[in-house]
């Protein structure tokens, strides 16, 4: 056991010794940190844009990093996707058209896909490579999702997709990992972008995106999001999740041109779950909907608080 | 356990009804305390993002900026479900974070039984913003005793009993026994409430069935809450309320009333905030077979 971890990437970050067999990964900020025993190593690879680690661990299963930052596991993947996924789309009484930016594990689309309603979904994703990986090592995540004839995915910069092409969307989905400066996630997080988002969304289009950690210690770029999504669209509700492996209750916003996500009601909810022959939901139903949209007091005010609008030349950039 | 190294506080994995493949750790700027007491281990440091913290036994207890999550929970939930509560009891609670919540509310007297007076010393002279000068208030009484021991005294006397106690394992594993939760039964008054620390879901989902199935045995209303304590790095953490009031019936109004009335000056828990948290998602009602 012990050569196998040698001389490999699992003490993340030179906090442990270098023949340790747990990862560390930073929870709030750059000093709290979890550390997760490793159980096998499955894949190391650089590609053009980062380099991926895939490996086991005792409580998790199979966890993707990306760069050594955590980014999704077996064991809670669903929290994420169906969060990210779900009370957006339902938000939608018809949504047929879908774009995910981000997202190669493919768990995002996995969950898009359940929704009879959707006839096409887009995946924009700038890493071939880690879609490629991501399909070999991680088929728990993305169960065959990448072989629906529904799915169309395109390897290229998310806004330069967008920006380009003139087809409208029912639902964008923004599943990207946090404002980086290589790969340069953080020009996906600028007004400029969330409006060029809100030009491809049809008229009554609802936008869906993972904004980092609501944590009381840690909210600077979700408060910063949510402010800078409201300049754009008229409708914005956050909703958050606890998120085991982050360590963090994780904040997700709805942005929306026509419907509000926060009112609708659980007996219309089960009635587009039925609907829509959504199943095998493990966290998401039409009890939890409106629980989720309840943000405590500090988080409200911090929200208020925030003043900063996230541009191309004022971006936010995540720590670390 | 905690080992100091290169400033990396590291929590011990030694964790009850856990998992030894997880922990967490913290940089610490300085450690500012440590001793043995009869009991335990007593440590305090000083870190960069929680503030300082209380660690026993190598196990991160609260911190300064976050203890409010945990002490608004474990305080208010009960508090609000009960009609009008003037007697209250804390088990454990050294820190006095609980304390100080629960005196927020007009009630005639709390009591206050910690095993360890060490702990209440330390908490009060390096972690004075958690009871914020509670333990001078006239209503509150400090007695240093085993709660298993204090209780039996007492038939048909608090309003509102709450557990702040630290994970069970040793002899604390006795104060999630079910012999203890019936004399915690019979130490409460008619409308009397309950509320209790019982793990955290994604690691302890044992620990949350366990307290959950005694109490239910004991009490026609359990609900579990909750709400979320970073400082744990196991995630989500159960606060379980019961009681033999019928909790169905109070509703958001009512509680949103008293809530008003008080005019708390809180920073987590609000009555949206105590209904919201005991919406449990899907897959915990199917692994806690609470259908």
């Amino acid at each position: 056991m012990r050569n196998e971890f040698r001389d490999n990437h699992f003490s993340f970050l030179a906090k442990l010794p270098k023949n340790s067999q747990w990862i560390l990964e930073f929870t709030q900020g750059p000093s709290s940190a979890h550390l997760f025993r490793v159980k096998k190593k499955i894949c190391h690879q650089k590609t053009p844009f980062q380099i991926v680690d895939i490996v086991k661990l005792f409580h998790y299963g199979k966890t993707l990093f990306l760069d050594e930052r955590l980014q999704v596991t077996q064991a809670d993947e669903f929290l994420y996707h169906e969060s990210v996924v779900h009370p957006a789309l339902l938000t939608h009484p018809q949504p047929q058209k879908v774009l995910i930016i981000g997202g190669a594990d493919g768990g995002a689309a996995y969950q898009v896909l359940k929704h009879k309603s959707v006839e096409k979904l887009f995946l924009v994703e700038i890493d071939a490579k880690l879609i490629k990986l991501c399909q070999k090592f991680l088929p728990e995540i993305n169960r065959g999702i990448f072989k629906n004839p529904k799915l169309k995915i395109f390897t290229t910069d998310g806004r330069k997709f967008l920006s380009k092409g003139k087809e409208k969307f029912d639902v964008i989905i923004s599943d990207l990992t946090a404002p980086l400066i290589n790969p340069p996630s953080y020009l996906l997080f600028t007004k400029e972008f969330y409006k060029i988002i809100y030009d491809r969304l049809n008229k009554d289009g609802i936008f869906s995106l993972q904004a980092d950690s609501t944590d009381h210690l840690n909210n600077k770029i979700f408060t910063s999001v949510y402010r800078t999504v409201e300049k754009v669209f008229p409708i914005v509700k956050a909703l958050q999740v606890f998120i085991p492996s982050y360590d963090n209750n994780w904040g997700f916003i709805i942005a929306s041109k026509k419907y509000n996500p926060a009112s609708l009601d659980s007996s219309e909810i089960k009635r587009r779950i039925k609907k829509r022959g959504l199943r095998g939901l493990k966290f998401y139903d039409e009890k939890i909907h409106q629980s989720l949209f309840v943000l405590p007091k500090d988080l409200r005010e911090a929200i208020k608080k925030q003043k900063k609008i996230i541009r191309d030349n004022h971006p936010i950039i995540t720590l670390q | 356990m905690s080992k100091k190294k290169n400033n990396w506080l590291f929590e011990s994995s030694l964790i009850p009804y856990g998992e030894v493949e997880e922990k967490s750790a913290l940089k610490v700027k300085k450690k500012i305390y440590s001793s043995k007491s009869s009991y335990q281990k007593i440590e305090v440091f000083d870190t960069f993002i929680f503030g300082k913290i209380l660690v026993l036994d190598g196990i991160f207890q609260t911190s300064e900026k976050d203890e409010f999550v945990y002490h608004e929970m474990i305080c208010h939930l009960p508090m609000f479900y009960h009609r009008n509560p003037k007697k209250v009891l804390i088990i454990g609670g050294g820190d006095g974070g609980s304390l100080e919540e629960v005196l927020k509310h007009p009630i005639e007297k709390v009591w206050m039984v910690e095993i360890d007076k060490k702990v209440i010393e330390i908490s009060q002279k390096y972690l004075p913003s958690i009871s914020k000068g509670a333990f001078k208030d006239k209503r509150a009484k400090i007695v240093i005793d085993d709660g298993l021991k204090f209780i039996k005294n007492y038939q048909n006397f608090f309003d509102v009993i709450i557990l702040d106690l630290s994970d069970p394992w040793g002899p604390a594993q006795k104060l999630i026994s079910l012999k203890f939760y019936k004399d915690i039964k019979r130490a409460l008054r008619k409308g009397g409430v309950i509320s209790v620390q019982g793990g955290c879901f994604f690691y302890q989902i044992k620990l949350v069935s366990t307290i959950f199935k005694r109490l239910k045995k004991l009490f026609s209303s359990v609900t579990i809450h909750k709400a979320p304590v970073v400082l744990y790095g196991l995630g989500e953490l159960n606060f379980t309320v019961a009681s033999d009031i019928n909790f169905k019936k109070i509703s958001p109004k009512n509680i949103e009333k008293k809530f008003k009335k008080l005019n708390l000056d809180l920073k987590y828990y609000s009555p949206k905030i105590h209904f919201a948290s005991a919406v449990l998602p899907k897959y915990l009602i199917e692994e806690l077979k609470l259908k």
